[in-house]
């Protein structure tokens, strides 16, 4: 899964642990969230959303090729 | 968040402080009940402890991450089937006469099974990121 967190959250000027801390979460967890290697729940999905102004779907995203079965 | 774990961690170390002097009461009133009021003592010291252990950690630890948590349990998982794999070999291996160890031996490899494949499982799943 791809995302564009880290996109997002340089315009709102937040860095890491400001998001981490709005949305009670770990660093590492947004670390590991835009890094594309941990796949957040639906909840946390919306959270982040919620903070960066944003739609879940304008946030995360997958490539074609990553939803079929392999 | 913040603050509702401030408070409970204040409500640890008041009760705490409660069962300190409690502690001391006992001690001083009661001197035959040495037992029960060692253990009020020790309970008290260790919310005191934890109380602020926690207190200032309470920063850097957001005890609700999901990814922690289901790292965690999966860490867990891990350990249980690995220790349950050992036991199964130790069975056998007992039963064939390949092994002959004392119950307190067997007893002290499977804590330890237990302890050390749980952290190390946690540990490598933590830097892993997640479980695919």
């Amino acid at each position: 899964m791809r995302t564009r967190i880290k996109e997002l959250r340089a315009k709102h000027k937040l860095t890491q642990e400001q998001l981490a801390e709005r949305t009670g979460v770990r660093r590492e967890t947004i670390l590991f969230i835009e890094s594309g290697k941990y796949n957040p729940s639906l909840k946390l999905a919306f959270q982040i959303a919620k903070e960066l102004n944003s739609k879940v779907d304008e946030i995360f995203f997958f490539d074609d090729n990553e939803l079929i079965n392999k | 968040m913040k603050k509702q774990n401030s408070l409970k961690y204040n409500l640890i170390i008041a009760l705490g402080i409660i069962f300190l002097v409690t502690a001391g009461f006992l001690i001083g009133f009661n001197r035959r009940n040495a037992q029960i009021s060692s253990s009020v003592l020790s309970i008290g010291i260790t919310m005191i402890i934890i109380g602020i252990i926690r207190k200032i950690r309470q920063s850097e630890l957001v005890k609700k991450d999901e990814r922690i948590k289901k790292l965690s349990l999966y860490g867990l998982s891990y350990s249980w089937i690995t220790t349950f794999i050992l036991i199964t070999v130790l069975f056998w291996f007992d039963y064939f006469g390949f092994l002959n160890i004392t119950t307190q031996t067997y007893y002290s490899i499977v804590f330890a099974t237990m302890i050390i494949s749980a952290i190390a499982f946690q540990k490598f799943l933590y830097n892993k990121g997640d479980i695919e």
